[in-house]
């Protein structure tokens, strides 16, 4: 594990390091909706949360880009209140050739999320993670006619497996430097 | 490119080394209690209650816990034993399983411990290796009870040396019946010490643990039943492959109301029609019935005779016989507009014409008319006619002058399946 850890530091030092990076960032408002279906029972939580991202082109139309989440505002069902407490994830960023301004991107990753439960004011049974492969995609366009500055709207599956599921939409900007 | 080349493979490295990380596959930690909690508020559950026969038990011996859920709304309480987590404070001396059921290992205190989300509760189990005393049974059955009750419980209480109180030892002892053929005494798990009567006749039933018993004996008196009636009664038919469950309700002289007795009459099928015996329909000792074949049935649900006995010399203290119909499964096949013509001639004085749609079915004979079911769906294929589709006039066709149309009708049945007509109308 520890073998890996340094592995990967070394490898994202050398993608930073490299010459010419093409880097861009960027933020996002996210709707997150996630559903935990047992039996019959369940229950349907739609916290939001607030965005950032930051990559790097490796190709002219792939990137490669470190995403990270914090929950905004909680929301219950139930009697059961759910915060979302970071999502930290990596993703590879695929994108179709601009049309009229416009385009469509894809991403494959993996990440991590951490939601806290609290059960009718209890505070149990507090947090649990989950990781898992995450996938999804959006649109974006060029906002203003500008050739740096992009508006997007993507959704996202977090997580879905074991009878949770974890989704999220998105509106976002993002700043190709 | 070299360049983009090589920042590629690193990206790919880079991506295989974070999924590493992270095993190769998904997962959580945590998420059994977020659906304990989901489970815990949607059944609205408030409380649990741990509860068992006895809080000491002899060593060596299981015991069975159940745990009680206080709800909110709706019935007061529901039994959550399969849903709780159970747990052991020392599995050196009891363990338990995670259907509640507690084995003594070595003698000593422990806390048996239920909990589903963040409720809990617990209790003491006293594992023991005082010496079995006696035995007593104690029921609340009658000493003559009718033909084929079964219900009545015999509860076998062991006193212990040393121990003022007794324990409850029912599960635990070896029961037995000295005719069996006229009352029988459960012996299989969750059953143990239950009685069901046979025929008329006395019977025994003894409880034995460590070369201790105890006795009671039982009259079973053929006359207390005074009749049966089995549900349903009348209009009984099933296809062939299909089920139905019979229920058979005792009337007793000494019983205030009707008992049911399912599952301790004898329960027959003979062919109406000759042949062999349950050659349409068979019957389960539970009151199932299975259709096998097309043909007239007839369902017995008799109680207190002997199935190896002549029945003139021990007949069935009662029984009731119910017809069964066992039918060809039948399924839609078509549809027929106006018995399948090819063309039909509009009335020249209104320059209408009304249509009628029928469904066929496989067995050729059964037909349903569906002019006007709100699955049906009239359309014109050709021509200048219209038809209606207003509920109570589908089906009409009219014309504004002469000419001919042809016109298509559809049917889709609950399983999704279409079946579809055409009909040529002229008006000339």
């Amino acid at each position: 594990m520890i073998k890996k850890s340094f592995l990967a530091v070394l490898l994202i030092g050398q993608s930073m390091t490299s010459s010419a990076l093409d880097l861009y960032a960027g933020v996002a408002a996210n709707y997150i909706q996630s559903e935990v279906e047992v039996n019959s029972a369940s229950a349907e939580f739609q916290p939001l949360a607030l965005s950032g991202r930051i990559g790097a082109y490796i190709q002219p139309m792939v990137g490669i880009e470190l995403y990270g989440m914090t929950g905004a505002a909680g929301d219950d069902d139930l009697d059961i209140d759910m915060d979302l407490s970071y999502t930290l994830g990596m993703a590879a960023r695929f994108e179709t050739p601009e049309s009229e301004g416009g385009k469509i991107y894809f991403l494959l990753g993996y990440g991590i999320t951490e939601l806290d439960m609290d059960r009718s004011g209890t505070g149990e049974p507090g947090t649990a993670t989950f990781h898992d492969f995450s996938y999804g995609g959006g649109v974006e366009f060029r906002l203003g006619g500008s050739d740096k500055l992009f508006i997007n709207l993507q959704a996202m599956r977090y997580y879905a497996q074991d009878d949770i599921e974890i989704n999220g939409a998105s509106l976002g900007l993002r700043y190709r430097f | 490119m070299l360049i983009n080349t090589q920042r590629m493979m690193t990206a790919i490295l880079l991506l295989v080394s974070l999924m590493g990380l992270n095993a190769c596959s998904g997962g959580s930690s945590g998420d059994d209690e977020f659906k304990e909690a989901v489970i815990v508020n949607d059944l609205k559950i408030t409380s649990i209650e741990v509860s068992s026969d006895n809080d000491i038990v002899e060593t060596g011996v299981t015991e069975r816990y159940r745990a009680i859920a206080e709800i909110d709304s709706g019935p007061t309480t529901m039994d959550v034993t399969d849903r709780v987590h159970w747990s052991s404070s020392n599995t050196s001396i009891v363990s338990i399983s995670a259907s509640g059921v507690a084995t003594t290992v070595a003698d000593g205190v422990v806390e048996i411990r239920a909990e589903i989300a963040d409720l809990f509760d617990t209790k003491d189990l006293n594992s023991s290796g005082a010496v079995l005393d006696s035995i007593d049974i104690t029921t609340d059955m009658p000493a003559t009870v009718g033909v084929c009750t079964h219900g009545y419980k015999l509860v076998a209480n062991g006193n212990y040396d040393g121990e003022s109180t007794p324990r409850i030892i029912t599960s635990i002892v070896e029961w037995t019946s000295n005719a069996s053929a006229v009352a029988e005494v459960g012996v299989e798990t969750g059953s143990e010490g239950e009685v069901a009567t046979l025929k008329g006749g006395n019977a025994s039933f003894t409880a034995t643990r460590n070369s201790k018993s105890d006795t009671v004996d039982l009259v079973v008196d053929r006359d207390l039943l005074t009749s049966i009636a089995v549900t349903p009664n009348s209009g009984v038919s099933l296809f062939i492959g299909g089920d139905q469950q019979f229920t058979a309700m005792g009337t007793y002289s000494d019983l205030a109301e009707p008992a049911d007795i399912t599952l301790t009459v004898d329960w027959d099928a003979n062919n109406s029609d000759g042949g062999t015996s349950g050659e349409h329909l068979e019957m389960s000792t539970q009151g199932l019935g299975e259709g096998i074949s097309e043909g007239a049935s007839e369902v017995t649900a008799s109680c207190g005779g002997d199935p190896n006995a002549d029945p003139v010399v021990e007949p069935a203290a009662t029984s009731v016989a119910v017809a069964v119909t066992v039918k060809v499964p039948v399924t839609l096949t078509d549809i027929e507009i106006n018995d399948d013509d090819e063309t039909v001639l509009a009335d020249l004085a209104d320059l209408t014409v009304q249509l009628k749609a029928e469904l066929v079915y496989s067995d050729g004979s059964s037909t349903q008319d569906v002019t006007n079911d709100s699955d049906t769906i009239w359309t014109i294929k050709s021509g200048a006619a219209t038809v209606s589709s207003s509920s109570g006039s589908k089906g009409k066709v009219s014309f504004t002058e002469t000419g001919s149309s042809e016109v298509k009708v559809s049917y889709t049945d609950s399983d999704g399946k279409v079946v579809s007509d055409t009909i040529d109308v002229d008006i000339n």
